[in-house]
């Protein structure tokens, strides 16, 4: 059992930087200006990231779980490792990097590694949903800016009274960023464990089961809130008062804006109901909450007129999009290679 | 979280309510205090001049207050640099009206009957101008969107008091009224001292406009 849980301690790890630094994306603004005491941001993430995780993380679990059918426990770990390991370095070269493309990098090396094939039309629709997650979100945060802009120039309101109203709309936002953040990016966690778990179904009293799934979710989802409790107080001091600093009304719409778009790709009963009415589907994939982010600020950036695009930075993230799964994968490949030909592990099944 | 369950913040408003109340006040005894020192009543100006001060040192309190208030109850961390600044402006203000008619009940000065009324005027004008900004302030807390009315009326204002400045000056140094240069310098030096209200107003207004565009999304 403990060799069981050392494998798994590449997703936790994953889990626990993913806590650090996404947290720091919903509740990095109000608690960096002070609006929301980081305790308060602490435990409203943990508790919403485990929610959203437990309750609604099994669709993107089962998206990256089909794209790779990982059998061998230590295969799952070493592909884990592969990501986690390609997200420190690019995070330490300055290059805006996503935990989903990171996986879904490592994933493809594991399918080319093992020699099976990769069903091209989950990966499209993982790429198209990539590609479509900063549009969405500007487009969310153009519509909601002009909203926020209407209503505030209409409406009569102590300023210490829409102090009060901002902070409650910080903190409900930031409750809904997390549990979206819980049940998209759970999946960047525990993914590739789902056909490999060591978890088994646990009987507690004579009708309720706790499935290995749910256990998998519960340890990976606590892996992310262990993350927010120990290493996101510098992160969210960082964005608060430092790189880019936002107002907290443009703060809370770029948390709204990047939150919905991490919902409508993970939430199975929208796409249930969808399916129901006829509609169109959107997939659940797992995607970038930064670059959610990124695009939030550049729809602001639009809707108030400004026409300047840094091309540089933008250069940077595309740079990122490309080189993530890319470095993800072959570094995947290498320590797969590594791991079955050095260590002797059965990586494959 | 507390914070916003309970309603400090209206206790801070309270606070900030009877502060711009006593420097509502200690503006109207100004306007009293140098008009009655123009008709040369310096016992009826001293009497003003040490209920200002009296005001003055209750809206010191009120400030401390709202200062403690603001960051121990975490009320508008992202504004409360500009509240603090805005409010702290008045009371500069209200020391620049108080050393005026101090200073007026010290040096008695002689201003001559063809000049009263235009020393009325520019006083009425700055005073008019510290009116407004202080109903300016009161819509920067509570309707925020009315502001920039108050803002341009500021300057009107003090564009009046620039005027009469100028007029009352020119009177001075080249009717021929007034003859020795000490006198001239000496009324001179009340004129910019009036004036300087409307001044200090104006660019009061000015940082309101700034704070109000970084309250803007």
């Amino acid at each position: 059992m403990l060799a069981k849980l050392f494998y798994l301690s590449s997703g936790l790890f994953m889990g626990w930087s993913l806590g650090a630094n996404d947290a720091a994306n919903i509740f990095g603004t109000a608690v960096g200006t002070k609006m929301v005491r980081f305790t308060t941001a602490a435990i409203i993430s943990s508790v919403f990231i485990l929610l959203g995780a437990l309750y609604s993380g099994g669709g993107t679990t089962g998206t990256l779980g089909s794209l790779g059918v990982i059998r061998a426990l230590p295969g799952a770990f070493t592909v884990s490792l592969a990501a986690a390991l390609t997200i420190m370095w690019m995070t330490k070269a300055g290059l805006p990097v996503s935990t989903s493309q990171a996986i879904v990098g490592a994933i493809l090396g594991w399918n080319f590694f093992a020699d099976f094939s990769t069903d091209l039309s989950i990966l499209y629709r993982i790429v198209g949903a990539w590609l479509f997650t900063p549009i969405l979100a500007a487009l969310f945060s153009i519509g909601l800016y002009f909203l926020f802009r209407h209503i505030l120039e209409n409406i009569k309101i102590h300023l210490f009274n829409l102090d009060r109203l901002i902070k409650l709309s910080l903190i409900l936002a930031g409750a809904f960023g997390s549990y979206s953040l819980g049940m998209n990016n759970i999946a960047n966690v525990i993914g590739v464990f789902t056909t490999a778990s060591p978890f088994v179904n646990i009987q507690v009293g004579d009708y309720f089961v706790i499935s290995g799934m749910q256990q998998l979710l519960f340890i990976g989802a606590a892996s992310i809130a262990v993350g927010v409790i120990t290493f996101s107080k510098n992160v969210m001091m960082t964005i608060g008062s430092g790189i880019y600093r936002l107002s907290p009304v443009t703060a809370l719409i770029v948390v709204l804006s990047s939150s919905l778009v991490l919902f409508l790709f993970a939430s199975e009963s929208l796409q249930a109901g969808l399916i129901a009415l006829g509609l169109p589907t959107l997939p659940l994939v797992p995607v970038s909450q930064s670059q959610g982010v990124v695009g939030a600020i550049a729809g602001i950036g639009i809707a108030k007129g400004g026409g300047n695009v840094n091309t540089r930075l933008l250069g940077k993230i595309v740079v990122g999009w490309l080189l993530t799964p890319i470095s993800a994968g072959v570094l995947s490949f290498i320590s797969l290679f590594i791991m079955q030909n050095v260590f002797m592990q059965n990586v494959v099944f | 979280m507390k914070n916003i369950i309970q309603n400090k913040s209206k206790d801070l408003q309270n606070e900030i309510d009877s502060y711009l109340k006593c420097i509502t006040e200690s503006s109207l005894l100004f306007f009293e205090g140098a008009k009655e020192a123009y008709r040369g009543d310096y016992d009826d100006a001293e009497i003003r001049y040490r209920d200002i001060a009296e005001l003055e040192r209750k809206a010191d309190d009120h400030l401390k207050n709202i200062q403690y208030k603001l960051y121990a109850y975490n009320i508008a961390p992202d504004s409360r640099a500009d509240i603090f600044e805005l409010l702290d402006g008045l009371d500069d203000i209200v020391d620049r009206a108080k050393k005026n008619i101090f200073q007026i009940c010290v040096e008695k000065p002689v201003i001559p009957d063809s000049m009263k009324d235009d020393f009325i005027a520019i006083t009425a004008a700055s005073v008019d101008a510290v009116d407004i900004l202080i109903q300016g302030v009161r819509s920067f807390f509570e309707d925020v969107n009315t502001l920039e009315g108050y803002i341009k009326n500021v300057y009107l204002y003090e564009k009046k008091a620039d005027a009469l400045e100028e007029k009352i000056k020119r009177s001075i140094f080249q009717s021929g009224v007034v003859d020795e240069l000490a006198r001239k310098f000496q009324l001179r030096y009340y004129v910019e001292k009036m004036a300087m209200l409307s001044d200090l107003a104006e660019d009061l207004a000015k940082k309101m406009l700034m704070y109000k565009i970084k309250r803007i999304i």
